[in-house]
């Protein structure tokens, strides 16, 4: 069996459910599209789709973890919405890189603001998170963000569980700054009047 | 875009090349009982260093890392004797492993200056997508010539003994040319690699696809393999998995006995990953592997 060819084919149906779809229902074309001879198409014949959709999941499972580590406070503000909300996002495809993880966590920010379920203060939390993970990974960093919400008081309320209160709008502005490589990762917050 | 290495060539019809010469194995040292280094575990390991004889860590997490996490593994090799372990290296596909990455990791690898550093049997990346975990390679010929000519460029590039280790596998790869046990041996013998041998891993492959460990075991010789990891097993209906997760279970802790009995190993890793236990609990589990290997003579 071609080696290359099959571990072309694998890892797209690993990460891409149309493919799997397509696959599952007719083998043997989609794998000469992807330049396996026949009698190769036959032998991954074999392969289990249940086993290919279970490994599949544990992917985005996979990443879902991740992202609910770089993400913490904006997972606990989506709660149980959170896994439905992420393996819809992660249809769209896998990350790559080094920092594939911080990535797909600052993608997933980027993803929630366009879901009207969401609301406001909580897509604002993923982008306060989101924000930090970009500047996190910069030797050196100037990052500025404005918020339309008080993100302390918002916070409190999350950690303290009553983020049921309607949370505070306050314009703010949020800064991250590192002037130097091995300097400290600094935040300052300035509410706008 | 993904460079591929330029080392990759055509594999239909290759031959077996033969045996390649491995590092003797008492030229490695005797290494004990460790933890995968994660940050969590910093503070305790700081304040408590004597409970671990070394530390295993991640390779990847310090290739792109800026001078404050450099920082943090200096001090960490500065107290501990450090085995890196890579992930995406990708040793088994057939692209061949990405050339970036492999400098990145070389120049790491030299950094800690380790006795030896691991990889997995797998590959990650094909055909520029990143599938994000360990994916499992068909245990085929192709596949040994394949990891045979990917290490010996990774050999080119790091001068350090590398040791590979066995996954978990939820797909099994049809067109199998050998079992489990013999593909091992074979991987030894054509790439002159000792192996990583995650005895949780096996033991999860084993109950999952109804096999004997013993089997794969006993394919082995007792030089083959010098290091292991173990954690305990997570469940999902009636599947077991790796969420290193979870305390080690007394099947597995009966596997590493029968393990550390067979073969010479220089060390053992508690590869425990997430929902930390209490720091006493996770030293009790190093206790118990430190005195298996005692048991069986593998360190004082």
């Amino acid at each position: 069996m071609g080696l290359r060819e099959v571990q072309t084919l694998t890892a797209r149906l690993y990460v891409d459910r149309q493919l799997r779809n397509r696959f599952f229902e007719d083998c043997t074309a989609v794998a000469e599209q992807f330049g396996l001879s026949a009698e190769e198409a036959e032998a991954l014949q074999l392969l289990s789709q249940e086993q290919v959709e279970g490994f599949a999941a544990s992917l985005k499972r996979k990443r879902l973890g991740e992202v609910r580590n770089l993400l913490p406070l904006t997972a606990k503000a989506l709660a149980d919405a959170l896994p439905q909300l992420f393996f819809a996002f992660a249809e769209r495809g896998a990350p790559r890189g080094i920092a594939r993880h911080a990535v797909d966590a600052i993608a997933f920010s980027d993803h929630l603001v366009t879901v009207a379920s969401v609301p406001a203060w909580i897509t604002a939390l993923a982008r306060y998170e989101a924000s930090y993970l970009t500047a996190q990974r910069a030797s050196r960093c100037f990052l500025i963000r404005r918020f339309d919400f008080d993100l302390p008081q918002v916070v409190r309320q999350l950690l303290d569980g009553q983020h049921g209160l309607p949370p505070i709008r306050r314009k703010t502005l949020v800064l991250w700054i590192r002037p130097t490589a091995r300097g400290r990762l600094r935040c300052f917050r300035f509410y706008l009047i | 875009m993904t460079e591929v290495a330029a080392v990759a060539a055509d594999v239909e019809g290759s031959e077996m090349t033969g045996v390649v010469k491995t590092q003797p194995a008492s030229t490695l040292p005797v290494l004990g009982v460790g933890l995968g280094y994660r940050f969590p575990l910093r503070q305790s390991l700081d304040q408590h260093p004597e409970s671990v004889d070394f530390l295993e860590i991640i390779a990847d997490h310090y290739l792109d890392a800026n001078p404050r996490k450099l920082a943090e593994l200096e001090a960490l090799r500065c107290r501990f004797t450090l085995i890196p372990h890579a992930i995406n290296l990708s040793l088994g596909s057939a692209e061949g492993v990405e050339p970036r990455y492999l400098t990145r990791l070389a120049a790491l690898i030299r950094r800690i200056d380790p006795p030896w550093w691991s990889e997995h049997l797998s590959f990650t990346t094909a055909g520029e997508v990143e599938v994000g975990h360990l994916c499992p390679l068909p245990r085929t010929h192709e596949t040994l010539a394949v990891l045979q000519r990917n290490i010996e460029a990774v050999r080119a590039a790091v001068d350090v003994p590398l040791i590979l280790e066995n996954i978990t596998y939820g797909v099994e790869m049809p067109g199998a040319e050998m079992r489990e046990g013999k593909f091992l041996k074979e991987v030894v013998a054509r790439t002159g690699c000792r192996l990583l041998l995650d005895v949780t891993n096996l033991y999860i492959n084993s109950v999952n696809h109804r096999y004997d460990a013993r089997e794969v075991l006993e394919a082995l010789s007792p030089e083959d393999v010098v290091q292991l990891h173990f954690v305990g097993v997570g469940t999902r209906g009636d599947q077991l998995f790796d969420d290193h997760a979870t305390a080690v279970q007394e099947e597995v802790w009966e596997l590493l006995d029968r393990v550390v009995a067979r073969f010479a190993v220089k060390g053992i890793i508690l590869e425990r990953d997430q929902k930390f236990p209490s720091f006493n609990e996770l030293v009790g589990e190093l206790a118990r592997a430190r005195q298996i290997g005692r048991e069986h003579g593998r360190w004082d």
